[in-house]
């Protein structure tokens, strides 16, 4: 007595195809599970004896073994408990069941027999619908994120019975609607909008320019100031997010097991803010089955890192190559992943370990050689890679009452817009999607400056004794701006606006 | 170099970074250092701490002094004895004034009047320029600026000397060989290099200790004719230097601030109670006599043509601005300010503080 089903494992942030053979022998009654099933699989065996007769159903008597092809992969995970539960109801009977070879069953099961959510379907139902798969069974939780992948009908259950009765045609499932990205995109709305951030009105233009070119950005405060506010807006401004952009963040999300569930796909930009105290593998990715970590979890969205310099050295320093190259590779014992990990670095930081350094209000009791230190832990390297730097003071309560009703997200979104529609015309056919990408070579190729902005930039750089790397910095923000006023070449306004966003380390720091 | 025995002696004790206090009431108790140095270890000699007691009885053998003297010697590091011919007179009429200074550079300095300019280490755009152009007008004048090498106020008064090609000390509060801060090291070894001189009573690698600043403050103002207190907090480095100046019977000048900004109390605290007021280096050296009368100040005209920067420099001609304020200010949007403000920091016409605030230069007339 044999029976074949089909189910998914998840690596990384992918699935591959698992074919679950049972079979059914005479001899010593047991029940056995091979293919390199890991503990929580091996463990799933008195799950699915207690689901199965828990449902009215009946286990089958004999010897069970129970394969996981291919054999030679590490299985891990919980989702293959449906699969399995239905090869062994169907063992003794197969004709009985219909559509077994082109359906895929994803869930775990209590010992009630309900189906449990189960992490990374949307990964998923993408391999079952390459592999020519046209159903897709699985818990009721995780319909809605693999209801977006068109070409496979998606039947959302409850319960190990009602699968059984599906299965066997007494009783269908209701088929999940397809969810269209757009109706998704539509009932969005923004959750931190920058009308109630009151004041600011410098850390606000720093912000729109950071989302319009894509720049990192760094925001200097004491505590209270409005960074983390401040941030929090930034996905609302940020262009909406591609169909092509929302399945990328989602399978990430959906395999960490981070989905919000009964959302579909993700509409709005990730927002990470991992503690200070977040360690290397949990920031880029790691731990034992090599999983994402918070850079690819904020892949197209924003990664804030409050109080900078309190991370550790080395967790900052590991994150350069993650935020330069759009991807980090995690190899581990059990597997080597890429993840990608585009996303916007915002971080936030004190003037000086007791944050009053600079204030008008409050005296900074730190000795400068302690501000050093404490702006040390920060290295060249990573500043580099940061384009936007601005100071932020606190806003007094009279200065909030006393403040205008100040601009909405929508109204700056639609300005970021533009400037980035602007750029992805002019990187036509490149690998470029916005300025901040620019190197050396591409700045070269594509900043146009007017003959004033040169000597502007000149001036500029022997006054403040500007470091090459820093002027080009500068350059690729004044391009940003230029984009923003929709100059086709900058001008002298616009590197002085540039000028202004510039790195903080001819200013303070050093002189301290 | 050959010493007396006399010097030996004193140049024995700085090795245990002995005190000039303990030093002079020895020298009253003994008679002279030599006599110390012969008394050492026997039953009627000093007695002293532990630390001292062992470093001095290392460095009592003559080779050890020999050695100690050409390593100096390699190292181009002078000693300038209490007794010496060009000790300079005013550090001599102070109490516990050193008996054994290191120096490095140029004895002359010391000929030509000698001004102190101190102030913290925390300054501000305003405090800086200020150090810097009192600094470069004092050495214009002929005057040698005095000061502590350290961070802030005492580095910008140096350069200030520096730029204007003229005199400066730089007093030490740790050995020549270890300076401190060390990124100052470039700026000593200019001092030491040109015009300047650089001062120490600690021997070459003495290490830089908390309490040996407030020490090192009694020569900057002995050495001085005047102090001036740049800026700086009421309890500060600053203000220690000036009690020193008082208790020395030397002029004390104070350079006003904004009110309400930390740096500025400590100046206002003393021209409350009596200090000179220094508004340029001009100031110091009509009130000095140093000078004739003139008004030929460091005062620095603005030339500003655009009409939406010359409304910026009206504003902050009141009090320094963040652009938020400037913006509400002028009614104008930070869009628009925002540039200018780059442009003008670009030509000089205002500095950029801390906390994003924008003033206008001292000194700086329209």
């Amino acid at each position: 007595m044999l029976a074949k089903t089909f189910s998914c494992g998840l690596e990384g942030v992918n699935g591959y195809l698992v074919e679950v053979e049972a079979y059914i022998s005479g001899g010593m009654v047991g029940f056995e599970v091979v293919g390199l099933p890991s503990a929580a699989v091996k463990e799933s065996r008195d799950r699915i004896r207690a689901a199965i007769s828990v449902s009215g159903l009946e286990f089958p008597f004999g010897k069970v073994t129970v394969n996981l092809a291919p054999a030679d992969v590490k299985k891990d995970g919980t989702a293959f408990e449906l699969a399995i539960a239905m090869a062994l109801l169907s063992a003794k009977n197969p004709e009985r069941f219909h559509e077994l070879a082109s359906t895929v069953f994803l869930g775990e099961l209590s010992l009630q027999g309900k189906l449990m959510p189960v992490r990374g379907a949307l990964g998923m139902a993408i391999t079952a619908k390459e592999n020519g798969f046209r159903n897709l069974i699985l818990p009721m939780e995780n319909a809605k994120e693999a209801a977006c992948i068109d070409g496979i009908n998606v039947y959302p259950a409850s319960t190990l019975q009602a699968v059984f009765e599906h299965s066997v045609g007494s009783q269908a499932l209701p088929l999940q609607e397809a969810i269209s990205y757009q109706s998704l995109l539509h009932a969005t709305s923004i959750e931190h909008d920058l009308k109630y951030v009151k004041g600011q009105p410098v850390a606000r233009k720093a912000l729109e320019v950071a989302a319009a070119g894509g720049h990192n950005l760094l925001m200097v405060g004491i505590p209270g100031s409005g960074k983390t506010m401040l941030a929090r807006c930034l996905p609302g401004i940020l262009p909406p997010l591609s169909y092509e952009e929302a399945l990328e963040t989602t399978l990430i999300h959906s395999a960490a097991g981070e989905l919000e569930q009964n959302n579909g796909l993700m509409t709005v930009r990730p927002f990470r803010s991992p503690h200070h105290n977040t360690s290397m593998p949990a920031m880029i990715g790691g731990g034992m089955k090599a999983k994402p970590g918070e850079v690819s979890l904020a892949h197209n969205g924003v990664l804030f890192l409050d109080e900078l310099p309190e991370f550790q050295r080395q967790t900052l320093e590991a994150l350069r190559q993650p935020i330069e190259d759009g991807f980090v590779t995690i190899t581990r014992m059990n597997g080597q992943n890429r993840y990608v990990s585009r996303c916007m670095l915002v971080a936030g930081m004190n003037p000086c370990p007791c944050g009053n350094y600079g204030s008008k209000k409050k005296a900074c009791s730190c000795t400068p050689a302690e501000i050093k230190r404490y702006l040390s832990k920060l290295s060249g390297p990573l500043l580099d890679r940061i384009d936007i730097q601005v100071e932020l003071d606190a806003v007094s309560v009279t200065e909030i009452e006393a403040a205008d009703a100040e601009e909405d997200s929508a109204t700056v979104a639609a300005r970021v817009l533009k400037a980035r529609k602007r750029q992805l015309a002019r990187y036509r056919g490149q690998s470029i999607y916005c300025n901040a990408q620019l190197d050396q070579r591409g700045i070269e190729q594509y900043v146009r400056m007017s003959k004033d902005a040169k000597q502007l930039l000149l001036q500029a750089v022997e006054r403040f004794s500007i470091s090459m790397r820093a002027y080009g910095r500068i350059q690729k923000v004044a391009l940003t701006i230029a984009d923003l006023n929709g100059h086709d070449s900058i001008d002298s306004m616009d590197v002085a606006m540039a000028i202004q966003f510039r790195n903080l380390e001819g200013k303070i720091w050093r002189q301290s | 170099m050959t010493l007396t025995e006399e010097q030996r002696s004193l140049l024995w004790l700085s090795t245990a970074e002995v005190t000039a206090s303990r030093v002079h009431s020895l020298i009253r108790q003994y008679g002279s250092a030599a006599e110390i140095r012969a008394r050492f270890g026997t039953e009627d000699g000093p007695t002293f701490q532990g630390k001292t007691e062992k470093i001095l009885a290392v460095h009592r053998e003559d080779s050890a002094l020999n050695q100690l003297c050409e390593r100096l010697f390699k190292q181009h590091v002078h000693l300038l004895f209490y007794m010496d011919e060009n000790y300079p007179q005013w550090l001599r009429s102070i109490d516990d004034f050193p008996y054994l200074l290191y120096y490095a550079g140029r004895l002359s300095c010391l000929d030509a009047p000698m001004v102190g300019v101190v102030g913290t280490r925390k300054a501000s755009q305003y405090g800086l320029e200020m150090a810097r152009s009192i600094g470069y007008g004092l050495a214009q004048a002929g005057v040698t600026v005095v000061s502590g090498l350290a961070r802030g106020i005492d580095g910008a008064a140096h350069e200030g000397a520096l730029s204007a090609d003229g005199c400066t000390i730089g007093v030490l509060g740790c050995g020549i060989n270890a300076p401190y801060p060390p990124e100052h090291t470039p700026l000593l070894r200019r001092i030491a290099g040109g015009k300047g001189l650089i001062l120490s009573e600690y021997p070459l690698d003495a290490e830089p200790i908390a309490f040996h600043f407030p020490y090192r403050n009694r020569i900057i103002s002995g050495l001085s004719c005047a102090v001036v207190f740049v800026e700086g907090a009421v309890k500060s480095g600053g203000m220690h230097t000036v009690n020193s100046a008082l208790i020395q019977g030397r002029e004390v000048f104070a350079v006003p601030g904004r009110v309400g900004a930390i740096g500025s109390e400590g100046p206002h605290t003393i021209l409350r109670e009596g200090a000179r007021i220094a508004t340029s280096a001009g100031d110091i050296l009509d009130d000095l006599g140093l000078r004739p009368l003139s008004n030929t100040a460091t005062e620095r005209t603005l030339k500003i043509t655009v009409p939406i920067q010359r409304d910026i420099a009206k504003c902050l001609r009141l009090q320094p601005l963040t652009v938020e304020k400037l913006a509400g200010e002028l009614r104008l949007t930070v869009n628009e300010i925002m540039p200018q403000l780059s442009i003008m920091e670009i030509n000089g016409l205002i500095l950029r503080e801390a906390g994003n605030e924008f003033s206008l230069p001292p000194n700086a007339r329209e």
